[in-house]
């Protein structure tokens, strides 16, 4: 029973992480790195080479510093269409708890909405988390594994899922 | 006749808008390009690893299988059930159980060549039904084509015309291309991505070096870009529509400010806080650390740093393609350098630092072309030498080898 207790409060952790993160990636893209700890991946590949174990997807990233670059990529040097997205995460389901650390999946839809367009369902797809806590107790991503239901994408992939 | 108007209104060095959205010109490419005396790329051979093994893929738009055989034999066939036309094989890859691939719509049953083995009820039942007595199940079989390979690239052709693979790449490219495949290679994984546009817009995309440091500003946003680098480009010696773009290392920042006076994008030099996708490693066993093939008509072999790719158009419609990228190592890659091709590869692909504007760049001529007639100027470099050694960035010449090619093959049979 308590058992049962201590997962529905990490599975609300966790969910309130997902509803900040979602908001920090509509609203305030520039501050993304901040949700992942110091040696936090991020990782973007398809379900079917993630099916194969094949490891190449779109992409790769091994810690908190590549990704702060990709986001001064994103807003000073690259160039893709201008649009919103709109990202929506289901609840999550919690895999493993031990010590620190937490295992999570998570669904998600991300919308996509182009000047002038309607919009459209850029992507759907499962996040596959680890998280740590920091010295104030709350979650970081320790990695995030975006497995993408959908192997083919519109026209380019820029801002993160 | 409109159509025979637009293309020969064009020439190399100015394509009248039309051949990029006329549904004409697309039904004829299908006939005189990709159904032509031309090699498409299908596969790689680690696709298709075994006896059995298959991969189905397009050529132009016709659907079409690759199939491992005995004895290594690689087959390919027109994916269309001879019965009604169905779709007989309807997965992406896989493995045919016993080597027979069965139409689920009325089972007919065929070989790995494509050859039709068996029809249910064929003699009916208690002298009821069946086919007719005259029905040869011989004589039928799904549309063959000639496959052969070069490096790990397999290709095949509709055409009895076409000359032998080899010979239709030209020394040059199979140089190029057998440079890369120096030992065994396994996929590591794949990703697409839809672009709006007329398929030609990335071929010449692809061919076009005068566009890396003005389109993609990552190098010169962070102090990498040298356009006086150590490059060549080389063009094939027989068709000249197929190109090869090598760089040698290193990759370091030369006069950022020359290019920046070129420029007419402001450019608040960066630095990246953590550089290492950038780092090269003992991999080929030369000194080339970027060699971008583009293989007409729809194929391109790269390899960006550590990130080894083929990029396959698949071309759908006239104002739309899919660009799949197959990411591949070697067998004996140990799982640090795997890692270092997945860092390489964030430079790449459809999120890459270096290719995510592409897509856009193509969709963005898409849009722009409609409305009234008009024409290219694909001029950079024209009056100078037609076999170019100048380094990336400066010329255009790349891009007329591929229209020096597809109008010869286009006006194939008008008498010119
Ligand atoms: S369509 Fe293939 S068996 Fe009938
Ligand atoms: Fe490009």
């Amino acid at each position: 029973m308590t058992g049962d207790r201590k997962m529905e409060g990490l599975a609300a952790a966790v969910d309130r992480f997902n509803t900040h993160y979602v908001y920090v990636v509509d609203n305030d893209v520039s501050s993304w790195p901040e949700c992942f700890a110091e040696d936090g991946g991020y990782h973007v590949l398809t379900k079917d080479s993630a099916s194969e174990d094949l490891p190449a997807g779109f992409l790769f990233f091994e810690r908190k510093p590549q990704l702060i670059d990709r986001i001064n990529a994103l807003l000073n040097a690259s160039i893709y269409p201008k649009a919103n997205l709109r990202h929506l995460i289901g609840a999550c389901k919690i895999h493993e708890a031990t010590g620190d650390r937490i295992k999570a999946t998570a669904p998600f839809v991300v919308y996509e909405s182009r000047e002038q367009e309607v919009p459209s369902v850029y992507a759907t797809g499962q996040y596959e988390d680890e998280f740590i806590r920091n010295e104030g107790g709350e979650l970081l991503l320790l990695s995030r594994r975006c497995v993408l239901d959908n192997d083919i994408v519109r026209t380019m992939m820029a801002l993160p899922l | 006749m409109s159509t025979i108007r637009t293309l020969e209104h064009s020439t190399p060095s100015s394509i009248d808008y039309r051949v990029y959205d006329d549904p004409e010109i697309f039904a004829l490419e299908q006939e005189r390009i990709f159904r032509g005396p031309v090699w498409s790329f299908l596969g790689l051979s680690s696709e298709v690893p075994e006896e059995n093994c298959y991969k189905s893929t397009f050529v132009g738009e016709t659907p079409v299988v690759l199939v491992g055989g005995k004895d290594g034999a690689l087959h390919a066939w027109v994916n269309r059930c001879v019965h009604k036309g169905a779709k007989v094989c309807r997965n992406a890859r896989g493995r045919a159980e016993g080597g027979a691939f069965v139409c689920v719509y009325h089972q007919w049953a065929y070989d790995t060549t494509g050859a039709l083995r068996s029809v249910p009820y064929r003699r009916g039942m208690v002298g009821k039904g069946g086919m007719p007595a005259s029905f040869d199940i011989k004589a039928h079989r799904m549309m063959p084509l000639r496959v052969d390979k070069v490096g790990d690239m397999i290709f095949a052709t509709f055409s009895d015309e076409a000359p032998d693979l080899r010979s239709f790449l030209g020394p040059a490219m199979c140089r190029a291309i057998e440079r890369i495949f120096v030992r065994p290679t396994k996929v590591i994984g794949r990703v697409a991505q839809r672009i709006e546009a007329n398929w030609k817009l990335y071929a010449e995309n692809s061919r076009d070096s005068y566009h890396g440091g003005l389109l993609h500003l990552f190098y010169t946003t962070f102090g990498l870009w040298r356009p006086a680098q150590d490059s060549k480009a080389e063009i094939d010696e027989v068709y000249g529509f197929h190109n090869s773009f090598q760089i040698r290392k290193p990759q370091q920042a030369e006069d950022p400010q020359k290019h920046k006076e070129e420029t007419a994008r402001p450019l608040d030099a960066m630095t990246l806080l953590d550089p290492t996708l950038l780092e090269l490693r003992q991999d080929i066993g030369d000194d080339i650390s970027l060699s971008i093939q583009s293989i007409f008509p729809s194929v391109v072999l790269q390899q960006i740093g550590q990130a080894l790719a083929v990029r396959h158009m698949i071309v759908r419609e006239p104002g739309a393609m899919d660009l799949v990228w197959t990411y591949f190592g070697f067998q004996d890659d140990e799982e640090e350098m795997t890692r270092h091709r997945l860092r390489a590869i964030n430079m790449v692909g459809p999120a890459g630092y270096v290719s995510v504007e592409d897509g856009e760049a193509v969709e963005i001529c898409t849009d722009g072309i409609k409305g009234p007639d008009g024409h290219s100027l694909i001029l950079m470099d024209i009056e100078k030498a037609e076999n170019p050694t100048v380094p990336m960035g400066l010329d255009e010449n790349a891009v007329r080898g591929f229209w020096k090619g597809y109008l010869k093959l286009m006006r194939a049979g008008e008498g010119q």
